[in-house]
């Protein structure tokens, strides 16, 4: 069991920050905001470690954090403090060492070893090209130059998802929500990421279209042994998706383990509130 | 077979906090026993005893109080799983570890020959390899064939628990947790059901089981635990 994510006491803030902003926010204060210099403390001392092909999953409300944890990881935003270490058969990265990795390297990361999905198709797709072209885009990020690989492995990938073939040429804009998340998916996967970052990417979705999303990651995580980490809101979600489960609360981890137990056998008060509010 | 218990349960205790309403529920309470291969153990004790609380708390569903929940693993290590790290209890619930729970939880739209086969399909096995496997303990259950491809949500309560159960054995853990596993079926299954048990006894794997039928458990056990729950609620203000 190889390790691949180890993050230690991440941070965010939003604001110039001030000594008092860790004591004046967080779980106990219910408030992600300091009174005291208005910054806001979007995740405080978060820390897990995420093992090859394992999904895990990121649970809270809106504010809690979860998807700033992931934004971090991915170089979407840049973290504050604590550190964060990738690991592969190439190597190891410590991800937020300025000093020790520059921009190219982090693009070089979030482009060849990380994939994201995003909640909005807006963020992952562009929608000025073909969802062919956008697959082909990420490919060629990744010197897969010939045309006709590209075609065949944007063909294969988007048949997988089950996105029509003749639709392949087609703007993201003429797909419906669902075939937007699965061509972002297509595009995530090219590569086979090994680590793949899912933000609330069935929120908002028909039901019988989020299963098939579901479906298909599950799918794809018994055959390609990729490691998640799936934030949602969504209990249901992260119980078919996620053997453990971090739950987070204005910026904190409440509540870490199996997700089974954190469901059925909830510790903190906070996590006893939340599965209990499930319909 | 070797006469060193694969499970040694020793003064378990669980009891469930509740924060909202600032009470604590007891459950079991200094429960002790062993499961052997190759023997079948059956729970025995009042509803709400907490039998089934012993099964989860085996499994880490239940995170134990007090108490250790020694396991002996196929490579011979012994791992206490009230306090082992969630990595190891998962891979051990892959390959070791069994748990047939009361209900079926199921992937929607999931056929239910797929779900029967789905522990072979994360051990790596071809989906036609899962599925010729997944044919036989169905059939053996009788499950007609017309409802393989069918989602096992549609299913009758007695039909979803024999797909429970087929997936819960599949994969031959050498540890078998068995949560009333003949509850909603009729003698002619339940006897079915019954001699499959058995078979994998005979096969080696140590099984811990609860029924609530006494007569079953007369019929099954080699050993028979009773648990004996506390029954006052403690306010604590």
């Amino acid at each position: 069991m190889r390790k691949v994510l180890d993050v230690k006491a991440m941070s965010k803030i939003y604001g110039q920050g001030c000594p008092y902003c860790r004591d004046a926010t967080g779980p106990e204060v219910n408030t992600n905001i300091c009174r005291h210099c208005g910054s806001v403390v979007a995740i405080d001392d978060i820390s897990f470690t995420l093992y090859e092909g394992e999904i895990l999953g990121v649970m809270g409300e809106s504010g809690s954090g979860k998807s700033t944890v992931a934004k971090c990881l991915y170089f979407d935003e840049t973290a504050d403090g604590g550190t964060a270490h990738y690991f592969d058969n190439h190597g190891q990265y410590s991800l937020f060492d300025l000093f020790n990795l520059n921009a190219a390297q982090r693009r070089w990361l979030r482009y060849r070893r990380f994939g994201m999905v995003y909640q909005n198709p807006n963020l992952g797709l562009n929608f000025g090209i073909s969802s062919g072209g956008n697959i082909a885009e990420r490919l060629l990020m990744n010197d897969i130059l010939v045309y006709a690989d590209i075609r065949k492995r944007a063909t294969e990938l988007l048949r997988r998802t089950e996105v029509p073939m003749d639709r392949m040429d087609d703007l993201p804009s003429q797909f419906s929500g669902g075939m937007q998340q699965r061509v972002q998916i297509s595009k995530a996967l090219a590569t086979n990421p090994p680590l793949l970052f899912l933000d609330e990417v069935t929120t908002g979705l028909d039901v019988s279209v989020q299963a098939g999303i579901l479906d298909l990651i599950i799918e794809l995580q018994d055959r390609l042994k990729t490691s998640m980490i799936v934030v949602t809101h969504d209990l249901g979600v992260i119980r078919l998706l996620a053997g453990r489960t971090l739950v987070m609360k204005n910026g904190h981890i409440v509540e870490a383990g199996l997700t089974d137990q954190i469901m059925e056998d909830p510790q903190h008060a906070y996590t006893q509130k939340l599965v209990a509010s499930v319909l | 077979m070797t006469t060193a218990p694969m499970l040694k349960i020793e003064r378990l205790e669980k009891s469930f906090y509740m924060h909202d309403q600032q009470k604590r529920i007891p459950s079991a309470c200094n429960t002790s026993f062993h499961v052997l291969s190759g023997r079948l153990t059956a729970l025995v004790g009042a509803t709400g005893a907490g039998k089934s609380t012993v099964l989860k708390a085996i499994y880490r569903t239940y995170l134990p109080c007090r108490g250790r929940i020694i396991f002996r693993t196929a490579s011979g290590q012994s791992v206490d799983l009230a306090t082992a790290d969630e990595h190891t209890i998962l891979k051990l619930r892959e390959r070791e570890i069994g748990f047939v729970t009361q209900f079926l939880f199921a992937l929607p739209r999931q056929p239910a020959i797929d779900v029967v086969a789905s522990p072979l399909y994360k051990q790596g096995i071809s989906k036609s390899e899962g599925q010729e496997k997944a044919a036989a303990i169905l059939r053996r259950l009788s499950i007609p064939e017309n409802l393989w491809s069918s989602s096992p949500t549609t299913f009758s309560g007695g039909e979803r628990q024999r797909i429970n159960l087929a997936r819960g054995v599949i994969g031959r853990p050498r540890l078998l947790l068995l949560d009333e596993p003949t509850a909603s079926l009729d003698p002619r299954t339940t006897n079915d059901v019954c001699q499959m048990i058995t078979d994998l006894k005979y096969e080696g794997t140590g099984i811990l089981a609860i029924f609530h039928d006494p007569g079953l458990v007369k019929r099954m056990a080699d050993d028979v635990y009773c648990v004996d729950g506390q029954k006052k609620t403690e306010n604590i203000s």
